[in-house]
């Protein structure tokens, strides 16, 4: 998995270790990452990226994922996202779908999973 | 009494003294001669029976008994006139209107240097608010005891997916590491071995963990149409209890066309209950303590219910941490209430939020409208 060298995966966690471990994960697999503690932090560095990927954790305080995803789209962003969250909900699944989201992964989420579906959205542009 | 046996107060008219004693007890007092026959009746009396003293004065005391424990109190006033006090006995007395009233009953005998008392002093203090007050706290208990479990699991859930998570990640990045960094083979076999039993333990507890949160999950059938407004009325009349003798005033300010949102009463009734009594709390000892509650509709279609309160507060910087579970400023709180307010209202689709108000602290609750 080389080869995507102008796109970057965006990763938007509040939780610290789950962030850093992301960008170890991805960094390992030879994927450029960029990682943000909060919505507000993503939304006020890279909110015009429209290539790459995001991996969105859905519940932070503040500004929620799902809440800055309906920001970015609202905005005409259609850039792919991948949204992990520590519980699973029917509602919120079916909101996130609307935004069309490219996959919503429970956590502890399968590496070989993520990776295979960030393959997939950087490869699609 | 002794003061008043040895002297200090022959000045004063012994009738005028009586009279000003009895008039200005907030228990009710009332004194029988030996044939229980009333022969005073003082005015918190009437408050607390609902019979003016002249309709009373005259007649046996027993027409303050209840009919079906006539036999009982009868027994109690004979055993009071031969000499044995009583002191704050509970029981129930007849109001005028038939209800029964619970009292706190104390009674002595009055003497007059025979052997045989000249009749018996009662006071009856009106303990319907502490009855009161002590079903609510039963109550209060009762909601805690009933949904601790399940938010206690559904935080524990959500707060060991983030370790699992990482551990995850991690692992897997040093299995990947090591593969590319051409260590020798018993390294790799070694690193690898570890890093998989590792990865599969994450795994094994992320099982573990998915069960729990079926378990919790499954409580979501409680979820009925509510009027938001009730559970709020209901959840500040229990956030209350034992606060009655202090300074904190509660005003409401809710919005009555907010529609019946499907909810699990008890589980939003646990939050609002839990930043009341932070509220509460943080407020104790102020001179004039005040909690604002307010419920709206927002312009995006969700129900917001703001809290606030007039106490120390909190730093701006620590707002977003307040939701971290162990966070607390209280120095024997856990930090694990807030979470648990966080995780319940998230499983409604909602979110919270806490903002420094001012003066003190700000909750706000957003919760989606049917």
């Amino acid at each position: 998995m080389t080869g995507y060298s102008d796109s970057f995966v965006y990763v938007v966690d509040d939780n610290r270790a789950v962030r850093d471990s992301l960008v170890s994960l991805l960094t390992s697999n030879g994927i450029a990452v960029r990682s943000f503690a909060s919505a507000k932090d993503f939304l006020a560095r890279r909110a015009h990226v429209a290539q790459g990927c995001l991996i969105l954790d859905l519940f932070m305080p503040e500004l929620s994922g799902l809440e800055l995803l309906r920001l970015l789209r609202a905005r005409g962003n259609r850039i792919p996202v991948i949204a992990i969250s520590g519980r699973s909900d029917a509602v919120l699944d079916a909101a996130l779908k609307r935004e069309s989201v490219l996959a919503i992964l429970s956590k502890p989420f399968n590496d070989a999973e993520l990776l295979g579906l960030i393959d997939d959205a950087l490869r699609v542009r | 009494m002794s003061e008043l046996a040895s002297g200090h107060f022959q000045s004063l008219p012994r009738s005028g003294l009586v009279t000003a004693l009895i008039g200005s007890s907030a228990d009710g007092v009332i004194v029988t001669d030996a044939a229980q026959a009333i022969l005073i009746f003082s005015p918190a009396c009437e408050r607390l029976f609902g019979y003016a003293s002249r309709d009373v004065v005259g007649n046996n005391i027993s027409m303050l008994f209840p009919p079906d424990r006539l036999k009982e109190e009868e027994t109690l006033v004979q055993r009071i006139l031969s000499g044995h006090n009583i002191a704050c006995v509970e029981t129930m007395w007849r109001h005028k209107d038939g209800s029964e009233i619970p009292i706190s009953l104390s009674a002595t005998s009055v003497r007059n240097g025979e052997s045989r008392a000249a009749g018996v002093l009662f006071t009856a203090r009106d303990i319907a608010a502490q009855t009161k007050e002590a079903r609510l706290e039963a109550g209060l208990a009762h909601v805690s005891r009933l949904s601790a479990m399940g938010e206690m699991s559904a935080a524990i859930a959500h707060e060991l997916n983030q370790p699992l998570t990482a551990v995850t990640n991690y692992v897997k990045a040093a299995q990947r590491f090591l593969s590319t960094d051409k260590p020798s083979p018993a390294q790799i076999r070694s690193a690898r071995d570890a890093v998989e039993k590792a990865a599969d333990q994450t795994i094994r507890a992320g099982t573990i963990i998915r069960y729990l949160r079926d378990f919790v999950e499954k409580r979501e059938s409680e979820k009925a149409a509510e009027n938001i407004n009730q559970a709020i009325r209901e959840a500040v009349a229990l956030g209350l209890v034992g606060t009655a003798h202090s300074n904190i005033k509660v005003k409401l300010d809710l919005e009555p066309r907010i529609p019946r949102l499907v909810i699990d009463k008890i589980q939003i009734q646990q939050v609002l209950l839990n930043l009341i009594r932070n509220a509460v709390e943080a407020m104790a000892g102020a001179e004039n303590g005040e909690i604002r509650i307010s419920s709206a509709i927002t312009g995006d279609r969700y129900a917001e219910i703001t809290i606030r309160d007039t106490g120390p507060g909190f730093l701006p910087e620590i707002a977003g941490k307040l939701f971290h579970a162990f966070a607390t400023t209280k120095r024997d709180g856990l930090g694990i209430g807030l979470k648990i307010c966080q995780s319940i209202i998230e499983a409604h689709g909602g979110s919270i939020k806490a903002s420094p108000g001012e003066p003190g602290a700000a909750f706000q609750i957003r919760l989606p409208l049917p």
